[in-house]
């Protein structure tokens, strides 16, 4: 009686998957390649930024010279364009998640009405392209007053934050055992003290990936900023757009250090969170 | 103008109305002289665009008039000419109320808002203006007198002087350079750039007709003409820098000649010679313009038709165009071409645009520009 | 005696069934929001794209209802070479970061050694470079004459020879690889912790290569998230604009670049419109797919 043995064509072709040695040489190859994939052109970028002069076919700049960045800090545009930037992402992000939160929540718990229709529509800002919103829209701000105004550009921001917002607080939300929320209430706490100190906390995790996310495409939009912000509030990314129309290479990649910068500092202050764990209640194990 | 910020600029430009810029806006019911015997003392002068034009104005000529003239002259500057369309509404405003003597006297800004149905602005003449007796009359014809072109730019051939000892002087000379260095010239998508634009318009004008877009309106079946040019294009194509990329924006082709992947590239003259100036191109690169010219455009400034301070309004534009004034827009930061004929300069500004200071040609654009661009990109594009 | 049980009272404890009154004023605000800021605009650009606009040899337009933009996108080679290429963009671009990140998301999940350990914490790094830069470093990266030619011509590649990575398909496909490997590895990441360890392990005590475990367990249960990843970055590839423009052809060109050369060169806002509800479309066949998924879920 033989036990009924796999097909022998499918060991053969995948017996590098079970060696272990083979298997963790091919993983550090992979790791090292996409180290590679990812850093070096960040790292071609930096060296840009200090080139004095830097021809075909040298593998490095021929002059070293810091003279870009003196001239990029040097321009008062710069350092409002950051600050703008880093006040307005917060804003976004926290007007984001006061509107976003209560309708997650309400989502996951509460009966809405349409519900399925609703959640739908809270997809359209992703499905339909960004740039047709933001020509339209830039029509209706300038009927309304709202062209060339911080607000203006903050409600912008808000069309690319909300629909992550919603989403992932609702499956949060959902993830949680809503038994906890009833035995507070049995507990005799009012619902809103329930949610408070039962449901909240443990939705912190999902919540704060969400707000992490928020803050990062805030920072990152450019498109709608450039037609509804003008000329008076340019951001970062606004402002290295029209530099890289510029041709001096080296100034387009002092500015693209100087707005990586403080993105890959958020980077370190926010590993903690972005373990798989955390994401994975965040999306409500997807 | 707006080549640099495109093409989003264009829509900014459409839908932003400004309200009216905080100082330096006299009431219209204020100190108003509305005698015309009596000599003007003030001016009340509007314009918009790069700071450039804000210093040459602000900081090097009103300064000079108002010495020499001893006439008020109350500047206000809307930057990147954003705005612009408020300005206009408000002086149709005043017509429109049937006011005989406007709140704007000068004002500076698009060229297509001269030539409007509305008839906001004074035609004027060399009675009116000695120094308009300098001007080529191809940019007054423009604008039907109806402002005056007093700087501006062409695009102009750039080339690397180290690889190339005698530029092309016509245009079929560069088409045959380019078919013999094969990867060595570039021009950028037209729709990023006017200096791209150029090239295309030249091979438009030479199977069409110049004359045809500068002294009539237009007309759809002038554009038949184009299918030859966009044919002849489209077979430059594989001669062209990596067998047909066209870079974008004007700084695309100034970026590959900067490095040396191209040794000849169209660009507009003000931005070249400022990079030159500034040594952010290689002293090695020179310019140089072909017969007939690329086309340029002027910048031109209006005088209001029922301005209070005509007086003042027609002497500030006659001191502008004198050559000394017009040095300072040759030789100064904004590396313009003068808004008077080049003979009548001084040899030091020439020498600035050397090979370069000839008069250049024009382009309507408008509709005939949406054309240009959207049929290069089905007929040429890659 | 039939008893009918029905699902929704055994779920739901009464408690917390509030009014549906309390629900939709929670929802109220960001449907508020969405109302004017999202939905006005996008049905003003379906009304347009109903707009067709004629024009006459003297350059006099007037205007009408009809259907020709949609037949344009038919009939125009250049408009109907923009779909397929946005789509094909789209397609591989998903498909290479899905298989990637794949890698990834297997390797933090059963990985044990450093190499796993240092993905871990590499891959999230692009999430944290706006796309305008990295659409910058990868010019610069991958042009011709560029870092990466340079570097093979160091080591003897002829001139010339190296491929046309920058302006052209490829560029694209390589960056929005770039910027989305965070994103997808995250997600499928979730999804595989789902999978326990003592699955796993009865399956290798049955004898089961990592393959067949692979193939067998992981990659089946894994489906369902990893397909609502995918569709989620369809979305955002098919509406770009920053890469496609930056690093893309002069033609073909993607739908949302295309969008803006037609609205703002060509003075075309209709034919403009008509593209955005084509791109609109295309993603609504993604995004009805990933809430049917979702609704699926909620239910077992």
């Amino acid at each position: 009686m033989a036990a009924h043995t796999p097909a022998m064509p499918a060991i053969r072709l995948s017996w590098w998957i079970d060696d272990p040695r083979m298997r963790r040489m091919l993983l550090r190859l992979f790791a090292a390649a996409l180290a590679a994939f990812i850093g070096i052109p960040l790292l071609t970028l930096v060296l840009w930024s200090f080139a004095g002069e830097w021809f075909w076919p040298n593998l490095v700049p021929s002059q070293w010279s810091f003279r870009w960045w003196q001239e990029v800090l040097d321009n008062p545009r710069v350092t409002s364009a950051m600050v703008l930037s880093f006040t307005i992402a917060p804003v976004v992000t926290v007007l984001t998640a006061v509107v976003a939160i209560p309708a997650g929540y309400a989502f996951a718990r509460l009966d809405v009405p349409f519900r399925r229709t609703l959640l739908l529509l809270f997809l359209i800002p992703n499905a339909f392209p960004r740039i047709g919103l933001y020509v339209s829209l830039a029509v209706l701000y300038y009927q309304i007053g709202l062209i060339d105004t911080y607000w203006g550009i903050v409600f912008l921001h808000m069309i690319g934050t909300m629909v992550y917002m919603t989403w992932i607080t609702t499956a949060t939300f959902r993830s949680i055992d809503p038994h906890l929320e009833e035995a507070a209430r049995d507990a005799g706490a009012s619902p809103l003290r329930a949610f408070l100190s039962v449901v909240l906390p443990l939705a912190l995790p999902g919540i704060i990936v969400a707000s992490l996310f928020s803050f990062l495409a805030s920072l990152d939009e450019a498109q709608g900023t450039l037609i509804v912000g003008t000329p008076h509030y340019i951001t970062m990314p606004v402002l290295l757009y029209t530099l890289i129309s510029s041709f001096q290479r080296p100034v387009a990649a002092v500015f693209s250090v100087l707005l990586a910068l403080p993105s890959l500092l958020l980077l370190i202050v926010a590993q903690r969170y972005l373990h798989s764990e955390y994401v994975a209640a965040g999306l409500g194990r997807v | 103008m707006k080549r640099w910020l495109r093409p989003i600029t264009s829509i900014v430009a459409a839908l932003v109305a400004v309200t009216a810029c905080g100082g330096g806006t006299p009431s219209a019911g204020g100190s108003t002289q509305p005698s015309a015997a009596t000599q003007d003392t003030e001016l009340i002068f509007y314009s918009g665009g790069d700071t450039n034009v804000q210093d040459l104005h602000q900081k090097q000529i009103i300064p000079a008039f108002e010495k020499a003239t001893g006439i008020k002259v109350t500047f206000t500057f809307l930057e990147h000419g954003t705005g612009a369309q408020g300005i206009y509404d408000r002086i149709k405003a005043q017509k429109d109320a049937g006011k005989t003597q406007w709140d704007i006297d000068l004002w500076e800004s698009d060229t297509g808002y001269y030539t409007r149905p509305d008839d906001l602005f004074l035609q004027v003449g060399p009675s009116d203006i000695a120094n308009l007796s300098k001007v080529p009359k191809p940019t007054l014809d423009f604008v039907q007198n109806k402002a005056v072109p007093y700087r501006g730019s062409s695009v102009v051939l750039a080339y690397n002087s180290d690889k190339v000892a005698n530029p092309p002087q016509t245009y079929d000379d560069l088409l045959t350079w380019i078919k013999a260095n094969p990867g060595k010239f570039a021009y950028n998508e037209p729709s990023t750039g006017g200096s791209g634009d150029a090239f295309v318009i030249a091979m438009l004008y030479k199977y069409s007709e110049y004359q045809k877009y500068v002294t009539q309106p237009f007309s759809a079946s002038n554009e038949k003409d184009w299918d030859a040019a966009f044919t002849a294009l489209k077979d430059l194509a594989p001669s062209l820098y990596s067998k047909g990329v066209y870079p974008k924006g004007n700084a695309g082709t100034l970026d590959l000649l900067n490095r040396g992947e191209i040794w000849m590239g169209t660009v507009w003259s003000d931005q070249s010679t400022q990079a030159l100036s500034a040594g952010t191109l290689p002293k090695s690169v020179k310019i140089t313009q072909i017969n007939p010219a690329f086309n340029g455009g002027a910048a031109y400034i209006g005088i209001t038709k029922n301005a209070t301070h005509k007086q003042a309004a027609m002497k500030y534009l006659n001191f502008l165009l004198e050559p000394a004034q017009q040095s300072l827009i040759v030789t100064g930061a904004m590396s313009g071409y003068p808004g008077i004929d080049w003979q009548y300069m001084p040899s030091d500004a020439r020498t600035r645009f050397a090979g370069a200071d000839k008069e250049y040609r024009l382009w309507p654009g408008g509709t005939y520009g949406q054309d240009m661009q959207r049929l290069w990109h089905e007929k040429v594009a890659q | 005696m039939a008893v009918t049980v029905s699902a929704r009272a055994v779920v739901r404890p009464r408690r917390l069934d509030r009014s549906r009154s309390a629900g939709l004023l929670l929802v109220f605000p960001s449907l508020l929001y969405l109302t004017i800021f999202v939905f006005i605009p996008v049905i003003k650009a379906f009304a347009t794209s109903f707009t067709v606009r004629d024009r006459d040899d003297a350059g006099n337009y007037t205007y009408r209802v009809g259907l020709e933009n949609y037949g344009q996108l038919v009939t125009s080679d250049t408009l109907r070479a923009n779909i397929v290429f946005t789509v094909f963009i789209a397609v591989t671009s998903v498909a290479v970061v899905f298989v990637i990140a794949y890698v990834i998301a297997l390797a933090l999940r059963f990985g044990r050694g450093s190499s796993a350990r240092f993905l871990g914490r590499i891959y999230i790094v692009p999430l944290f470079i706006p796309s305008v830069i990295a659409s910058y470093a990868m010019i610069t990266f991958l042009a011709n004459h560029g870092f990466v030619d340079g570097l093979l011509q160091a080591i003897g590649l002829p001139d010339g020879v190296f491929p046309k990575i920058v302006f052209d398909w490829k560029g694209i496909v390589i960056t929005q690889v770039w910027l989305s490997l965070p994103f997808m590895t995250v997600l499928l990441s979730s999804v595989l912790l789902e999978i326990s360890d003592s699955l796993v392990e009865s399956a290798r005590d049955v004898g089961a290569s990592s393959w067949q475990i692979f193939r067998h367990i992981v990659l089946p249960l894994s489906a369902p998230g990893a397909l609502i990843g995918i569709t989620f970055m369809f979305l955002g590839v098919i509406g770009g604009f920053t890469v496609p423009y930056l690093l893309g052809p002069n033609a073909p060109q993607m739908l949302g670049v295309s969008m803006v050369y037609y609205m703002t060169n060509y003075f075309e806002p209709f034919l403009a419109s008509t593209q955005a509800v084509a791109i609109f479309l295309l993603s609504l066949v993604a995004a009805i797919y990933y809430v049917r998924q979702q609704f699926k879920r909620e239910i077992r």
